[in-house]
């Protein structure tokens, strides 16, 4: 007898664990696969939160790379907008940063600024003949400025207040004086240098326009101050090459040609940079506006951080507002809340994912916990033999389960993250780090604890037999009644859920967006159906019992009766429906929305590869590209004109059909789409290329003061319309000349004749109609660079080839020319004919939300490329448009560029490649004139989109699901093998009774055809219904914006090869494992043991 | 009828439930204890219908004595030996361990007796053992119901192997044992806990001869040694003859007592006699007998054969 103490305890609780351990290693391989099991779902728990973390930050890193530096970066500046620039630029340093070695915040970048006005030095000079100014376009400035003296204006623009300016004659230009940190290094200097004193550097756009040159001075009016000119030393000029650089913050410095925000007679120039030294030497100290930018360090922020990034910026907000007078501003915060929204939806799927296939995982932990238990089942019965009480009983139940599900927790979670580790490169892409937080700690340690639950459940019936178990029917009949009452709640839940989830949730397809819970869909389905089917099944077979009692058919017979008989069958085809319908949903989901996902991205491209271009002056952009590809199937021009009220994309639509990326189900073919955009009978452009223009006209009547005629041309290259002023009409035969304002070596297009008159004061006071007059235009001719006068070929004598444009007229056709008979404004308004080479309505194909027939030509009203508007005419509808979206109209360049009055006003120019375009291409451009400062292809946006969060999300989806095949797959096998030891008594009796191997190998196998051809049709049927029904629900396929349509059906094809796979390895594990099985089913098994 | 005989209780001075201390065996053994059944009547249900085991059955076993219960399958041998192991309860009558009526005992009760006062050995080695466990593991573990219940087991495991002359067997494992060998240790596990009452079903079956006489050797040398009660079941007459008293039950009655070698017709508690095969053909079922006293009994006469 020994006293208890500690070395007893220690014997004892040495004896427990050697106890523990040989039953482990006796009952290895259910142990192993117990453990396998319960890692998988300790894992599965544990990859779903380490798996979001890092989609999370994924999505938060994509959303501020993908943001220009203005939108992830703070702005600070004076309430008033003026102050101490180096008070301001000390306290952008003091930005709340997060502490340790992490600095989300850069240099910041300190700005000055202030705003002048100038005027063309060219217009100063004298000319007896002529004057050019630029022109307002049409619709912005309906009267025509006044030819007043160049000098006067001059005197009058620098010395009255600007903003009473009354513009008449040559009209100024507005520009700013900046001084930007690091300015320098972003300048593209082709002449000169940047400044480091004094001095400024123009851009070579604004030079050529205002007349400038290195070494000279541009004189300059600051605004709102008393008028005094101010000249700045020119020691540069740049080109404005990258305005849309990160370092510019998305600010338009560069807005040369622009209308000024709020006066749309005054042009804007490209900004002139100074140092802060110049511009506080210039500027009145009281027009200089500050500002600070400070930018976000990309990839510094970490999702767990970005609750505090927010509280510290409201705090500095705050603080910098009311103790400072200074206003902080960003869209950072924004930008965080709409990451936050994807994060969501993401995390939503994510989370369905790995619950669904941790309670897969946890199912098929009972489903093999069940089947171990009756292993260790003759272990529970020795323990009640020898009198141990509840407790200990349940400990040798369960100490086996417990131990295996406990190991499995760490190693579950360390596989999890190693796996997550290893993939996250390809998945996630660099820089993303998959940290093993403490949520997927607690969720492997709750699965763990889930999965003893399930193991415990699945022991109860060793526990609950125990050694006086009768035979007895009452408890058994109480058991089934229990199943079934389980069975019709998991029937009704499941069923439930589905119903409220595909009739009355979001899963409609609602406006409201996406329901990620729809990915819920097929698991509810596929248990609902998988219980009604398994319980159904016995019932059905039975029902072959009667013909199958007494016939030859003993495979059929045996298959049929063992299947209704074993209980077991159902968990086993609830787990392979399971399996096969999160499988078909998911692989349906995949392709689905990759087919989608690489539609959208090569449509919202535009084309295999656009290029964003910028064209060097002097050169027509549609002339080059054509130059440069002459084969029209490589590349495209293309200006995109963006405004608030709709977008233009103007392509050169000869090659629309060969270069952009066209759906076949826009519901317009491409080919058609660019015949209808380029109409068939226009008159050929009058083209003007010398130095000055002259026109034979013969007057007949006459006017007070006299009407003064003007030729309006332009230059396609310099992208600037100019009105020649040829002089006053006379009676009679005269002959009108002017001098072009700048030479025409690329080509001007002549505009119109136009016939402005001043009427008198008392003309407007009348009802009487103005003068009339007739001109007859005989002749237009240009002079050469050589001097020599040339006649035009305006097609006079063509009556198709001129219109009336503005003005009550009437054209006809003279033998010698044109006549025009009309009548004078009394109001002024000119009277304008041109050539008819411009339609009366802009030909486009319009997208549903720009169709309007506001035009009054059956078209929209559009944008042009000027930023003007202009009437449209449609040619055809279709749901989206290739690069622009869906609130866009698509236009051919070569017409649309006919309306233009002056350059691309803010339109973007882009260089669209096909497939097949070669790498010379770029340089092919490049010596034509048009360099490339952006690429963007399909490709890229492909996997930008499949690196998006739902994307992410989905993907862990497919994964799942596949391992949950997998699982099953490998479940079937351990069942199968673990039957096969308890079962070869059974085959071995029915070999006894003469039963070949054959027959009992093939029956076992139709048994296991029975179960799993259930559980596979089953499965497959709620896949593809769940598929049909809930997939447009998912967010990823939602259409919130309007594109091309949602493709939607299901992948047949990627359907059949993935369930053909689950099926072969069904088929060879069943295979082998029943010739196992049978194989050990000797006769001579019965002759020496027990049952 | 009652497992008595004709000449006198065979229940001794222990028919009230006493024990018998060891008989100059080893020190830690309890002795036996005396075990009475009356009017036993055992029923259960199949198929919906009740059936009946046991038919009233009485038997008294004293206490340190060794008995077989002797018949063939489904006489209700298992079912007797069940209920005096506490693993089922009577339908009606009394089962009797010591002083214990394990009638009026709760389930974990029963169970509490199961971990230490008697000893129960199931049909089959490898359900009352661990196979994957050696034999002083499996005397560990047969102990640790004892030992949950703060009761201290009356020898470690490998001094009782020792008693019985089984050290060598101490670190083998069970599974890599020969089934008589099995056998053997799982008649030491059932006596590890130190019962007083030992019960084994058909310890000799599917053993060779050689195997199924050393396991009737070990028990008759716990009794002997140990003073233990042993009751045993078998179906094998051969081996019931080594024990020096064999109970018959058939029909769920107990029909004959024999004890060292000579047979005894039993009346049981209603006054029925269950005739032996050989006086079944004198008196074949439904005969009309004439009873009559003699000297030492009763005679049965067939009134026809007087005629």
């Amino acid at each position: 007898m020994t006293t208890p103490g500690g070395h007893q305890r220690t014997a004892i609780h040495r004896v427990r664990v050697a106890l523990l351990v040989s039953g482990l290693r006796w009952r290895a391989r259910s142990s192993l696969a117990m453990f396998a099991v319960a890692v998988f779902a300790t894992g599965a728990a544990a990859f779903g939160p380490i798996y979001l973390h890092s989609t999370d930050q994924l999505v938060l890193h994509n959303t501020l790379a993908a943001a220009a530096p203005g939108n992830t970066g703070l702005t600070i500046r004076p309430t008033n907008g003026h102050g101490s620039a180096t008070s301001l630029a000390a306290y952008a340093r003091t930005v709340p940063e997060p502490g340790g070695r992490t600095r989300w915040w850069g240099t910041p970048i300190l700005t000055q600024s202030a705003g002048f006005l100038t005027v063309p030095r060219v217009a100063v000079k004298p000319s007896a003949a002529s004057s050019a100014q630029p022109l307002a376009p049409l619709s912005a400035a309906p009267g025509p400025a006044s030819a007043a003296d160049p000098i006067q204006t001059r005197a009058r623009i620098w010395t009255v207040k600007i903003p009473k300016l009354p513009y008449r004659g040559t009209r100024p230009f507005v520009g700013s004086l900046v001084a930007r940190t690091g300015v320098c290094k972003h300048l593209d200097i082709v002449d000169g240098t940047c400044p480091k004193g004094d001095g400024v550097v123009v851009s070579t756009r604004t030079a050529q326009t205002l007349g400038l040159s290195l070494g000279g001075t541009l004189r300059v009016v600051f605004i709102r101050t008393t008028g005094t000119v101010v000249t700045l030393p020119i020691v540069g000029v740049y080109i404005p090459g990258r305005p849309f650089a990160p370092y510019w913050w998305d600010q338009n410095f560069f807005g040369f040609g622009s209308f000024a925000l709020g006066a749309t007679s005054l042009t804007n120039i490209d900004s002139v940079f100074a140092t802060p030294a110049g511009i506080h030497a210039w500027a009145p100290a009281g027009k200089i506006t500050v500002m600070a930018q400070v930018p976000y360090r990309k990839g510094t922020l970490t999702v767990d951080a970005v609750h505090q990034l927010e509280s510290d910026l409201f705090a500095f907000e705050s603080s910098s507002l009311r103790d400072h007078g200074l206003r902080v501003s960003t869209p950072l915060v924004a930008l965080l809340g709409r990451a936050a929204s994807v994060e969501h939806a993401a995390a939503t799927v994510v989370d369905i994912a790995g619950l669904e296939l941790v309670l897969l995982g946890i199912l098929v932990l009972y489903f093999v916990a069940s089947r171990t238990a009756a292993e260790r089942e003759p272990d529970v019965r020795v323990a009640e033999l020898r009198g141990f009480g509840s407790r200990s009983t349940i400990a040798v139940a369960l100490a086996e389960p417990v131990t295996i599900v406990a190991a499995a927790v760490p190693i579950g979670l360390l596989g999890a993250w190693l796996v997550a580790g290893a993939s996250a490169t390809t998945i996630f892409g660099a820089g993303i780090g998959v940290p093993l937080n403490p949520l997927s700690v607690a969720t492997a340690i709750a699965a763990g604890v889930v999965g003893v639950a399930a193991a415990t459940l699945g022991a109860r019936r060793s526990l609950a037999g125990g050694l006086s178990a009768a035979a007895g029917s009452s408890a058994s009949a109480n058991r089934s009644r229990w199943a079934f009452l389980g069975d019709a709640a998991v029937v009704g839940v499941a069923g439930a859920a589905f119903f409220e989830l595909v009739v009355t949730g979001d899963s409609g397809g609602g406006p409201s967006g996406g329901d990620p819970l729809a990915a819920f869909a097929p698991g509810l389905l596929a248990v609902a159906l998988g219980v009604i089917v398994a319980r159904a099944l016995p019932w059905l077979l039975s029902t072959t019992h009667r013909r199958t009692a007494f016939s030859r058919r003993i495979v059929t017979a045996l298959a049929t009766r063992t299947v209704a008989r074993r209980r077991e069958y159902s968990t086993q085809l609830v787990l392979v429906a399971l399996a096969v319908a999160l499988t078909t949903f998911a692989v349906s989901g995949w392709v689905v929305a990759a087919r989608n996902r690489d539609q959208r991205a090569a449509i919202g491209v535009g084309a295999v590869k656009v290029l964003t271009v910028s064209v060097r002056q002097g050169t027509t952009f549609l002339h080059a590209v054509r130059a440069a590809d002459p084969s029209g199937r490589h590349a495209m021009a293309v200006v995109v004109e963006r405004a608030s009220d709709g977008t233009t994309l103007a392509v050169d639509a000869r090659r629309l059909a060969k270069i952009a990326t066209w759906p076949a189900d826009l519901g317009l073919p491409a080919a058609q789409a660019a015949r209808r955009l380029q109409p068939a009978h226009l008159a050929p452009p009058v083209r003007v290329t010398g130095t000055a223009i002259s026109a034979n006209i013969d007057v007949a009547g006459s006017a007070q003061p006299p009407p003064r005629l003007a030729v309006d041309v332009y230059d396609t290259d310099t992208q600037f319309s100019s009105r020649v002023v040829l002089g006053p009409l006379r009676p009679g035969a005269h002959r009108y000349t002017g001098r072009l304002f700048a030479d025409c070596p690329g080509g001007c297009r002549l505009l119109d004749l136009a016939v402005t008159w001043s009427p008198p004061t008392s003309a407007a006071s009348t009802t009487a109609p103005g003068p009339s007059m007739t001109i007859d235009v005989t002749s237009l001719s240009e002079r050469t660079a050589g001097g020599r006068w040339t006649r035009l070929h305006a097609g006079l004598a063509d009556p198709h080839r001129w219109r009336a444009l503005t003005g009550v007229m009437h054209l006809h056709q003279t033998g010698a020319g044109l006549a025009a008979r009309f009548t004078l404004n009394r109001f002024g308004t000119p009277v304008t004919i041109g050539p008819a080479d411009v339609p009366k309505a802009l030909p486009v194909v319009v997208t549903p939300l720009s169709a309007s027939t506001a035009s009054g030509h059956g078209g929209p009203l559009v944008v042009g490329l000027d930023g003007s508007t202009l009437p449209g005419h449609t040619v055809g509808t279709v749901p989206f448009l290739p690069g622009v979206g869906a609130h866009a109209v698509l236009t051919d360049l070569a017409v649309a560029e006919r309306y233009l009055f002056t350059r691309f006003a803010g339109a973007t120019t882009q260089v669209w490649l096909s497939r097949t375009a070669p790498s010379s291409i770029i340089a092919a451009l490049r010596a034509h004139g048009v360099r490339v400062v952006g690429t963007a292809t399909a490709a890229a946006a492909i996997a930008s989109l499949s690196h998006s969060g739902l994307t992410l999300a989905y993907l862990l989806y497919l994964v799942a699901a596949i391992a949950a095949g997998l699982l099953v797959v490998a479940a079937t096998a351990f069942a199968l093998s673990s039957a096969a030891r308890r079962r070869q008594w059974e085959l071995a009796a029915l070999r006894a009774v003469g039963v070949d191997s054959r027959a009992l190998r093939r029956a076992v196998r139709a048994e296991q055809g029975i179960v799993l051809g259930a559980g596979i049709l089953t499965g497959l049927g709620a896949g593809i219904t769940a598929a049909a029904v809930a997939l447009r629900s998912v967010p990823e396929f939602v259409q919130r914006a309007p594109g091309p349509p949602l493709q939607l059906g299901l992948p047949v094809i990627d359907l059949v090869v993935t369930i053909g796979a689950v099926v072969a390895a069904l088929a060879i594990t069943v295979f082998i494992s029943t010739s196992v099985m049978v194989h050990g089913a000797s006769v001579e098994r019965l002759a020496g043991g027990t049952s | 009828m009652n497992a008595r005989t004709s000449e006198g209780s065979l229940a001794g001075p222990a028919a009230g439930g006493g024990t018998r201390p060891a008989q100059g065996g080893h020190p830690g053994g309890r002795g036996g204890v005396a075990v009475h059944l009356i009017g036993v009547v055992h029923l259960y249900r199949q198929s919906g219908e009740d059936i009946v085991g046991l038919r009233g059955v009485d038997l008294d076993v004293e206490a340190g004595e060794m008995l077989a219960l002797l018949g063939p399958s489904g006489m209700g041998k298992t079912t007797v030996l069940r209920l005096i192991a506490g693993v089922m309860t009577a339908s009606a009558g009394i089962v009797r361990v010591g002083d214990v009526d394990l009638r009026k005992l709760r389930p974990s009760d029963r169970r509490r007796m199961r971990a230490g006062e008697i000893g129960y050995i199931v049909q089959g080695a490898s359900a009352n053992v661990l196979p994957f466990a050696t034999t002083l593991e499996n005397l560990w573990f047969a102990q640790h119901g004892a030992r949950t219940q703060g009761r201290v087991p009356p020898w470690q495991p490998h001094d009782l192997l020792s008693l019985l002359d089984l050290r060598e067997l101490a670190h083998v494992r069970i599974a890599e044992m020969p089934r008589g060998v099995q056998q053997l240790v799982a008649v030491v596990a059932g006596m590890a806990a130190g019962p007083r009452l030992l019960l084994a079903d058909e310890p000799t079956a599917q053993l060779t001869t050689t195997s199924a006489f050393n396991v009737m050797y070990l028990l008759r040398r716990i009794s002997a040694e140990l003073g233990t009660t042993v009751i045993t079941v078998t179906h094998d007459p051969t081996m019931a003859a080594l024990l020096p008293r064999v109970i018959t039950i058939r029909d769920g009655r107990v029909g004959v007592d024999a004890i060292r070698g000579e047979e005894y017709a039993v009346v049981d508690g209603s006054g029925s006699v269950q005739l032996p095969p050989d006086v079944l053909e004198v008196l074949p079922p439904n005969t009309r007998v004439r009873l009559r006293r003699t000297g030492g009994g009763v005679e049965l006469r067939n009134p026809e054969w007087e005629t």
